[in-house]
């Protein structure tokens, strides 16, 4: 062993097994993120990204370098590094020659006013990836409507014939159109320059509205997180000895208990969702939806018989890294400002959190009453539920590393809806164990 | 306890937001941005008289102007006003000027000029003429044209100089296309100051396949046979339905990139790649299918001796699929892409073909792969060498503008094939065919002949016919772009016929990017996928 491993055993280590599955989920990430490191090969097309702001738009253009030379007249491929030092200054004038608008759906308008852009050489090692970025201001004339304009745009096309544009809408924040995919708006070639564009009506607090959906939509749709709050949640009525579940905490014990865990497990999502989303932290994606799945899988073995004698919190904390990072991958800030992302975060984390506490709600009070009234019952249940879902995240597992195990089992993915049945049939099941409790017996 | 933590955290996080600059509005020059004060105005000039339009812009100095005509940069028209000496009915359109400085730009208002006659009407000008067209017998076709003048206009088609009768309309439209509608089409559109006639568009109908042959019949056989050897899942992968936007599922990007039909020739085992391999070598001939194996070596040499990642590239990432059921009657296309090479068979369709047909390479010219020398595209990449050689003596045949890749290659969203109709150029084609020296003329015969001869004797004829018929090479451009050169990047070289449609592009390599390699298509604009593209 080398001298510079971390020693076998640490005498003040509070919790006895989480570090090693923590290292162990790493070593996954680690393993899919090299798999995911394929070579790149090169996107011929412009690209150009368009945010709304009050007065306009911001256009943010990716132009590949080895086509924009031949429109540029001056090469800028053959050293990427160097190509703002040499050419910044004949690149800016370029743009501004060749990106315009005009309000009016044909352009018959008056003309937008287009600040100088800021540059930026996008993968600067590599002249046949290499890109420029251009970002530029347009703002729309006194008095026009500025959700309502013509694109003039013919950088690069209007001398390569076999040059396409991609335009997308990234965000709208003022229209409700925000953390979705780009919308592709049209795509520009030499002989077709112009894009009438017109946005939705601006519509105040659409797009917080549509972040919160967004957020609680994201919990409700996804049926891992939900498994795993459950899983969370199902233990959180008991106590342990002896590293066993043991007995059945009081009612005020366990809503306290589960305050703790799901705070700390906020606090891990909330943490990683804001790293991630500002771009901070990158991992990809496939990694990360590995790495849920393994949560759920700890979280299974953990409801059957505790891993974590005093961390539960500390687990939730660690496994709401994991899971925020999920989140952070339908939350791209791309295109927003700073007070705007800061927003747009604040909405869709309550909305998450709206969501997982209706689902506390739900299912934490006949959990705790049927483990008072039936605790056998309650065990059986536990065990079940324990093995269904390490079952569950096992295929997920795999699902996620490329494999198709569904077919195997099509019934399985296809009853998924069905998981949403599981408060109502939890409260009949803690009708029951109350109305059996009264006559001293077990239901099952 | 959350609360206060989520607070916390967001106080938190959009201090560091702010702190990092995340914001892009850092501009702070004290240059102002120009904005127009006066903007061009429209005007209506009698012919032969000057005009000038003008504009007045504040901003800081030095502001420079661009003068534009229906949106494209006039040489020379860089100063706060533009003046036209003597105007002429082709100085007609929309004019506008884009004023820049070191802080910005603005565009002005589209100002029109109108040229009239002394009475102060303006004649007809005709601003989109009717462009020529190809359509396979049977199709919809409708010719049209746009033109200005004051009102009423009236139109007048005619079909090789003879008036067609009740054709006065702005379009003339065939709803069923036939061989004998084919001609030269002119309009002629006047009002009382007069009239002016369109320039022609050529209408070229083509016929549907009639030779019969036995490779429906064989390729059936061989498919079947290969079938058979599949398993339930793998036949039930590689059997799909017939439908243009599936078909259109095939790129110039690795599979890993973009996703293709079928089953991979990685995942099937020897004995199904032996049959696959029978199916292939009946369906192209012998040069065909030698070519599909030494463009799948070709990607297995980017693995194996450049170093590209065998998760992307390599032979194994190569493609079979059929789209409709493989029977000696009904139609069946039998798909095999990959990376850098696609072949779309059609069988029983209204037109026998293998197009659109691409192929591309890298590395460019000959490699050894484990002791076995190959050369690809030899044939393909001679002749357009030998064609680009000839061209470069003939000032008609350069293109202007830059051609860096195909203009009809996997343009399509998301890196495929794109929608029809394809808008193949009705300008700007190049030089005729008979502009050519005789000997010049077998150079493009010869750059048609290198693709058409990939495929089985009985396609490779019957489109040879059709292409390389007098009638069809009178119609037939070709043209070249960059050095003319096979080893130059940013060359380029095309023939385009009334249904055959080749382009060759030479860029930069990707792998070996030290050296360039090639894109290259095959289209047939009236029979891509056996005809079902086009009608």
């Amino acid at each position: 062993m080398a001298a510079s491993a971390a020693p076998e055993t640490d005498p003040v280590r509070p919790i006895g097994g989480p570090p090693r599955l923590i290292r162990a989920v790493l070593f996954l990430l680690a393993l899919a993120w090299a798999a995911l490191n394929v070579s790149a090969h090169p996107m011929p097309e412009s690209r150009v990204w368009v945010d709304s702001t009050p007065t306009g738009l911001t256009l943010t253009l990716q132009l590949p370098l080895n086509r924009l030379e031949h429109a540029y007249g001056q090469p800028l491929s053959d050293a990427p590094g160097t190509v703002l030092a040499r050419q910044g200054d004949g690149l800016a004038r370029y743009l501004l020659q060749h990106v315009g608008a005009r309000s009016g759906q044909e352009g018959e308008g008056a003309g937008w006013q287009v600040q100088r852009p800021q540059l930026k050489v996008l993968g600067e090692g590599d002249g046949e990836t290499a890109e420029l970025q251009a970002v530029m201001a347009l703002q729309a004339p006194p008095g026009a409507d500025p959700r309502q304009l013509t694109l003039l745009y013919d950088a690069v096309v209007h001398e390569v014939r076999t040059h396409r544009v991609q335009v997308f809408l990234r965000t709208d924040w003022a229209g409700g159109f925000v953390g979705a995919a780009p919308l592709p708006l049209g795509e520009l070639q030499h002989d077709r320059t112009r894009l009438p564009i017109t946005l939705e009506a601006a519509r105040p607090g659409s797009s917080l509205w549509r972040l919160l959906q967004d957020g609680a939509l994201h919990i409700a749709d996804g049926t891992d997180h939900l498994l795993f709050l459950l899983l969370l949640l199902i233990v959180a009525p008991l106590s342990m000895a002896a590293g066993r579940w043991a007995e059945t905490r009081p009612p005020r014990a366990a809503l306290r208990h589960t305050a703790w865990v799901v705070s700390a497990f906020t606090l891990g999502h909330t943490l990683t969702l804001v790293l991630g989303s500002t771009g901070l932290l990158t991992l990809p994606a496939q990694a990360v939806e590995v790495a849920v799945a393994l949560t759920i899988a700890v979280a299974a073995v953990h409801a059957w018989r505790p891993l974590f004698a005093q961390g539960e919190a500390r687990m939730a904390l660690a496994f709401g890294l994991v899971h925020g990072m999920a989140f952070s991958a339908s939350l791209s800030g791309a295109g927003l400002g700073v007070v705007q992302h800061a927003l747009a975060l604040l909405a869709f984390n309550l909305g998450i959190e709206g969501m997982q506490l209706l689902l506390l709600a739900a299912v934490l009070p006949p959990l705790v009453l049927i483990a008072r009234q039936a605790p056998p019952s309650f065990a059986w249940l536990r065990r079940a539920a324990a093995v269904a879902s390490l079952g569950v995240a096992g295929l997920w597992i795999a699902e996620r590393l490329g494999a198709d195990p569904w077919s195997a089992w099509p019934w399985l993915e296809a009853g998924a809806p069905a998981f949403r049945w599981l408060p109502v049939a939890l409260w009949l099941g803690a009708g029951l164990s109350a109305h059996a409790g009264r006559t001293r017996s077990g239901w099952l | 306890m959350i609360t206060r933590t989520l607070a916390w955290l967001f106080l938190a996080s959009t201090l560091f937001l702010a702190g990092c600059g995340g914001g892009s509005d850092t501009a702070t020059s004290t240059a102002t941005a120009p904005s127009i004060t006066t903007q061009p105005s429209a005007r209506t000039v009698v012919a032969g008289a000057s005009t000038a339009f003008s504009v007045v812009a504040t901003g800081s100095d030095p502001l420079a102007y661009q003068w534009r005509k229906d949106g494209s940069a006039l040489s020379g028209a860089t100063a706060s006003s533009y003046t036209i000496a003597t105007t002429a009915s082709t100085d007609t359109g929309s004019y506008d000027v884009v004023v820049s400085n070191s802080a910005g730009s603005v565009t002005s208002t589209a100002a029109t000029l109108s040229v009239t006659n002394s009475a102060g009407v303006t004649t007809p000008a005709i601003t989109v003429a009717p462009t020529s067209q190809t359509a396979l017998a049977g199709a919809s076709v409708t010719l049209s044209v746009t033109a200005t003048g004051t009102a009423p206009l009236s139109y007048q088609w005619a079909k090789n100089g003879t008036a067609i009768a009740n054709a006065t309309s702005a379009s003339l439209a065939f709803s069923a296309v036939a061989t004998t509608d084919a001609g030269s089409y002119t309009v002629t559109v006047s009002n009382s100051a007069g009239s002016v006639t369109s320039s022609a568009a050529v209408l070229t109908v083509n016929a549907t396949s009639t030779v019969t042959g036995t490779l429906a019949t064989e390729a059936t056989t061989a498919a079947q046979a290969f079938l058979a050897t599949l398993s339930t899942a793998q036949q039930a992968s590689v059997q799909l339905t017939w439908d243009l936007a599936t078909a259109r599922r095939w790129s110039n990007l690795p599979a890993s990139m973009v996703a293709r039909n079928g089953l991979s020739w990685g995942s099937l085992s020897t004995a199904q790649q032996t049959a696959a391999r029978a199916l292939i070598t009946t369906a192209l001939g012998a040069t065909g299918n030698t070519l599909h194996l030494g463009l799948q070596a070709a990607d297995d040499a980017l693995v194996s001796l450049h170093g590209a990642s065998s998760a992307t590239y390599g032979s194994g990432h190569y493609y079979i699929a059929f789209l409709g059921t493989p029977s000696t009657t009904g139609y069946w296309l039998l798909q095999l892409t990959g990376h850098h090479l696609t072949y779309n068979i059609a069988f029983n369709g209204s037109v026998k073909s293998p197009t659109p047909l691409f192929l591309g390479v890298e590395p460019k010219g000959a490699f050894t792969l484990n002791g076995t020398a190959w050369d690809p595209m030899a044939a393909q990449r001679t002749a357009a060498s030998n064609l680009g050689a000839a061209l470069l003596s003939y000032s008609g045949a350069l293109l202007s503008g830059t051609y860096s890749d195909l203009l009809f290659g996997a343009n399509g969203t998301g890196g495929i094939d794109g929608t029809y109709p394809k808008s193949y150029p009705t300008t700007g084609r190049g030089l005729l065919y008979t502009s050519l020296s005789a000997a010049d003329q077998e150079k493009a015969k010869a750059m048609v002949r290198a693709y058409v001869n990939t495929q089985a004797t009985e396609y490779a004829d019957d489109l040879l016919a059709a292409y390389l018929s007098d009638t069809a090479l009178a119609q037939t451009y070709v043209a070249y772009a960059g050095a003319g050169t096979v080893s130059s990047n940013g060359s380029y070289f095309r023939v385009d016929g009334p249904r055959v449609w080749i382009e060759f592009s030479v860029q930069r390599g990707v792998i070996i990017s030290s050296d360039i390699h090639y894109h290259t298509i095959w289209r047939d604009k009236t029979g891509d996928y056996g005809g079902k593209c086009c009608s």
